[in-house]
């Protein structure tokens, strides 16, 4: 469940839900340059990955969770360029 | 230089084994039965054995168990038999045996087996 | 198992035998008898695809939801039915029934077993499936299959998905890694994951699925497209895209898999494809020549001298035993895979030999080495090693045109072969999987069985031999030892015979499941309503007995059919209904199967019988008088008796009831027939569980021995002589306050001699029930019963009736069997 705390970041608590995604990308769409704290996230399905890998947002805290942390990670910081596209978004 | 030692009772055969693996370039050691073979390793270990089963005082299969518990370099052996029993080729490998052969192998044959087992690039 | 799957395995037997019919038919039928024929066939496709889903059998029921949607199809016309689509259906079945062959033989705990291992089997008759449906409609959008559609689309595209590059793009560390990880002999796989686009919406989480994984060593989240402006994406349409290598084996990963095995790819990884993948980086054209191996120089008996030598170290490493010498044993193991190494120009050091050594050594067992030597590409094939069996079956999945092409070349050598994905069916590796169910030649079971014929004869020489051993040479003890050994022997033979009868056990069904359609045809050709009532099928007999009953049961229900049962209006008539019962039940009772076939038809008029019996001159005057209902009723039996008014072209044939008693007697089965005129006729067949081996009793009359077969026998007695009393001219004894006639067996066989008594005047008395009467021969003596083997009686003794055999005796001596009730 995401709770937006200020104008500029999110902060997700447990689950993203499939529901969420919507949501998500919503808040992504209106907040450009929208950071996420993950901290408490344990876990987001994988409609709000794609948002995610999509939108790029800067992620002001990763998951504590070291096993989520490494899968978003490997999805949002991608040093190879197989499937980055640098016009997203813009 | 590979140090093989034959273990067999029979001095034609120890003769046909040395001439087969000297012509080879290998240096070869006799012993006449298991006893004299273990006394043999006192003079440092080989690098290949080639046992013979039915042998006075010690056969090739207590030979082998002996060799086995010893805590020494452990080098591949091969038995050679004049019988092609399956249960001898089990026991063979149980006491300690890389490979089993049927006797008389042919010079060919033994040098191939004696050459992969020591590790020797094979002439192509 | 629980009675539910047991339900559903017996029901998917009979739906798939009924599929099968069905489109047997539908080939031969005239168009407008297709219509209901493809109706009767969807709504079986469909029942079947329901009842699978109430159990975890996804690629059982991806298949039969595949053949619905094309029943569908062609029920409604979008799709011609042809040849080849009647084979692509009768293929899938064939795959649901061994399917149903796997669940019954496994799955103790009423659930069935996975069946995971046939996940790309079911993929790939499920496209055929859907691929027939999007040839035949001939329109580009094939709207209602997106998942067949998009995954296939999905596998095709993206250059991840070809096997050659993306080793490449592994980071020179990640490869490092792996090397070592495969030395020290994990099992590495990749994993291509595509969810489909629509799995969002189908309630899955692919992402969640790659969490439930373990953490995977290297990885990488992409898509298959490239990302929108923001404002366009579709959140749920799935375009991820996961790669991963981990540290698993590849039925872990299928397993995990299994409801979306279109949708993954799987690579065993081998130390010689991160090899390879070096030298494919710098030579770019390498699938068409690759690179020699080490050892491409050595001569053939060099190469044959290897081969030797491995297969003897992993002979030597699965020995299983743990002598004292065990170290030395598995160092000198080391030391020659490591002179191997060297014969084929490998660098031992680096080969991870020496740590599969240490920790061979650390755990005494030689399971590391062997792993060891499984991970590592020899020359030619290695026997008996797991991998290169998988390399050998794996061939190019057919969704990979770019594969394809260069298999020829590729698939040539096992260790390229192992590049490929691997792909899944009833290959070599399922049936390695699947050992615990062997399919015998049956005469190997006949072999067996005659052996164990002979050995209960042999055996029953002992008691001869401890018997000389006490009368001929007087040596009590030692006849004492030999009936012990006996015992022990006796029972082993025992169990062996039991244990071998019960391989050769078959359930009656294997007769029984021919009716259903056999009824109906037959019902629906004489223009009569029946309703097929079946019971007890699982009931087990010998193939023998079971294969014998095939004839006599359908000539017995054809017979039911034609004159049992009567036509609707002739029932609504007798103010029955309609519909006739026709039911077939079968259970065990103590060592015999009981077979009854019921109808509530018009039953059998002794009154009839008896007029024709009398035409045909079966039974003269005195007879008709003299025999009761009962009697009468049995006359159909009777050689030559045929109660149809005409041979009618279903049951006639001029094959009559007697027939059917034979077919039922020569495997030493009776029948019994009940009757009720108006209200029905019930058939009773009453079977051995099994034919081999005969429990007799010996009887001695006239100075001969004789066998009676145990079944037959009720008791015997000693009869004084004073007690027997002449009635009606025949000879009469009390038993339990029972008149029972007698007889005496030197009669009965034409032997001139009078029965022998005993000291006291009494005579032996062996009182055998036939048909449920009581009947007492009088011989001379009643010996101990054995077990023999009934051989019929050849040549003219064939002829005798009275005799239903001969058994050859231990001590040698061939005894004849009586057969009481053709005696009488």
């Amino acid at each position: 469940m995401p709770i937006e705390v200020s104008d500029n970041q999110l902060v997700v608590r447990e689950l993203l839900s499939v529901e969420d995604a919507e949501s998500l990308l919503d808040w992504l769409i209106q907040h450009p340059r929208g950071r996420l704290d993950l901290t408490d996230c344990t876990h987001l399905h994988a409609a709000n990955l794609q948002v995610l890998m999509a939108a790029r947002p800067k992620i002001a805290a990763w998951p504590s969770r070291d096993a989520l942390a490494d899968w978003l990670r490997a999805a949002l910081i991608q040093e190879d360029t197989t499937h980055v596209q640098d016009d997203s978004g813009g | 230089m590979k140090r093989i030692l034959v273990i067999d009772d029979a001095a034609t055969v120890r003769l046909y084994h040395r001439g087969i693996l000297e012509s080879a370039g290998f240096e070869v050691s006799e012993a006449v039965n298991g006893l004299e073979a273990l006394e043999r390793l006192a003079e440092g270990p080989f690098d290949l054995y080639l046992v013979d089963i039915n042998m006075p005082k010690l056969d090739g299969y207590g030979f082998l168990r002996e060799l086995r518990a010893k805590d020494i370099p452990q080098a591949p052996a091969i038995m050679v038999s004049t019988e092609a029993e399956d249960n001898d080729q089990r026991l063979a490998y149980a006491c300690g045996a890389n490979l089993y052969l049927i006797k008389p192998a042919k010079p060919a044959q033994l040098l191939a087996h004696v050459q992969t087992l020591l590790g020797e690039r094979h002439p192509s | 198992m629980s009675a539910l799957l047991n339900q559903f395995l017996t029901e998917g037997r009979d739906f798939l035998e009924a599929i099968g019919a069905k489109l047997l038919e539908l080939e031969r039928a005239s168009e407008p008898e297709q219509g209901p024929l493809m109706v009767e066939l969807f709504r079986l496709v469909h029942t079947l695809k329901g009842n699978s889903g109430l159990f975890d059998i996804p690629e059982m029921t991806r298949v039969l939801h595949a053949a619905e949607d094309l029943m569908d199809a062609v029920r409604d016309g979008r799709v011609e039915f042809s040849r080849d689509l009647a084979d692509h259906l009768l293929e899938a079945m064939d795959f649901v029934s061994l399917l149903i062959d796997e669940i019954a033989e496994a799955s103790g705990d009423g659930q069935p077993p996975s069946t995971s291992g046939h996940a790309r089997e079911a993929v790939r008759l499920g496209e055929a499936l859907r691929g027939l449906m999007a040839e035949s409609i001939q329109t580009p959008d094939a709207g209602d299959q997106p998942d067949a559609a998009s995954a296939s689309n999905g596998a095709d595209s993206g250059s991840a998905s070809e096997t050659g590059g993306w080793l490449d793009d592994l980071p020179e560390s990640v490869r490092d890694d792996l090397q070592n990880l495969l030395a020290s002999g994990e099992s590495l796989c990749r994993l291509l994951y595509r969810p489909e686009e629509e799995c969002f919406f189908k309630g899955e989480d692919p992402f969640f699925q790659l969490t439930q994984l373990p953490e995977p060593i290297w990885r990488r989240v992409g898509a298959r497209e490239d990302w929108p402006r923001l404002a366009e994406l579709d959140a749920y349409r799935c375009v991820l895209e996961f790669e991963l290598i981990l540290s698993t084996d590849v039925e872990t990963l299928i397993e995990h898999f299994r409801y979306v095995p279109d949708q993954v790819e799987i690579q065993p990884l081998s130390a010689s494809m991160l090899d390879t993948s070096v030298s494919t980086a710098t030579e770019p054209d390498s699938d068409e020549s690759e690179p020699p191996p080490p050892w491409a120089g050595l001569s053939p008996e060099a190469l044959e001298s290897i081969r030797l030598a491995l297969e003897a170290q992993r002979e030597i490493l699965t020995l299983g035993d743990s002598p004292a010498w065990l170290g030395g044993r598995l160092r000198a193991v080391g030391s020659t895979l490591a002179a191997i190494l060297t014969s084929l120009g490998r660098d031992p050091a680096t080969s991870g030999l020496g740590t599969a050594l240490e920790a061979a050594l650390a755990t005494d067992s030689g399971t590391y080495l062997v792993r060891w030597l499984d991970h590592q590409t020899w020359p030619e094939a290695k026997p008996a090693a797991p991998e290169p069996v998988r390399a050998a079956i794996v061939t190019p999945a057919p969704s990979h045109p770019t594969t394809t092409a260069s298999a020829p070349t590729a698939a040539s050598t096992p260790d390229e072969a192992v590049n490929e994905p691997v792909k899944f069916g009833r290959r070599a590796e399922d049936q390695l999987a699947n050992l615990r169910t062997l399919k015998v030649d049956q005469a190997k079971i006949d072999r067996l069985m005659n052996l164990i014929g002979e050995m209960v004869v042999a055996k029953n020489a002992l008691p001869y031999l401890a018997a000389r051993a006490e009368d001929l040479y007087g040596v009590r003890e030692l006849s004492r030892e030999i009936k012990t050994q006996y015992g022990v022997i006796n029972r082993i033979a025992e169990e062996m015979q039991d244990a071998i009868m019960q391989v050769r056990m078959l359930p009656v069904s294997f007769v029984f499941q021919r009716f259903p359609r056999l009824v109906r045809d037959i019902a629906h050709k004489l223009g009569k309503e029946v309703r097929l009532i079946m019971e007890g099928e699982s009931t087990e007999a010998d193939k023998n007995i079971i294969e014998s009953l095939a004839d006599p049961l359908i000539h017995i229900v054809r017979n039911s059919l034609d004159h049992g049962l009567e036509s609707p209006a002739e029932r609504r008539a007798a103010g029955k209904p309609p519909e006739g019962r026709l039911t077939i039940s079968a259970r065990q009772e103590s060592d015999r199967v009981l077979i009854e076939i019921s109808d509530d038809g018009r039953g059998i008029d002794p009154d009839v019988i008896r007029r024709k019996a009398y035409e045909k001159g079966i039974i003269d005057e005195a007879a008709l008088e003299r025999l009761n209902d009962q009697e009468a009723v049995n006359l159909v039996f009777a050689a030559g008796f045929s109660t149809a008014e005409q041979i009618s072209d279903l049951s006639g044939r001029g094959v009559g009831m007697d027939v059917v008693r034979n077919a039922i007697a020569r495997v030493h089965g009776s029948i019994d027939l009940r009757s009720r005129v108006g209200e029905g006729t019930r058939l009773r067949l009453s079977l051995p569980l099994s034919m081999a081996v005969t429990n007799v009793m010996i009887i001695e009359s006239a100075g001969q021995r004789f066998g009676v077969p145990m079944d037959a026998v009720a008791e015997t007695v000693r009869v004084a002589r004073r007690d027997i009393r002449v009635i009606k001219k025949r000879l009469t004894t009390v038993l339990r306050g029972r008149l029972v006639p007698l007889v005496a067996l030197n009669d009965l066989l034409a032997l001139d001699a009078p029965q022998l008594a005993n000291d006291d005047d009494e005579l032996a008395v062996l009182v055998v029930r036939i048909e449920k009467e009581y009947l007492g021969i009088i011989v001379d003596d009643c010996r101990e019963t054995i077990d023999i083997i009934l051989k019929p009686l050849a040549g003219f003794l064939g002829d005798l009736t009275g005799y239903s055999g001969s058994a050859l005796l231990g001590d040698g001596s061939v005894l004849l069997i009586l057969n009481p009730r053709e005696l009488l």
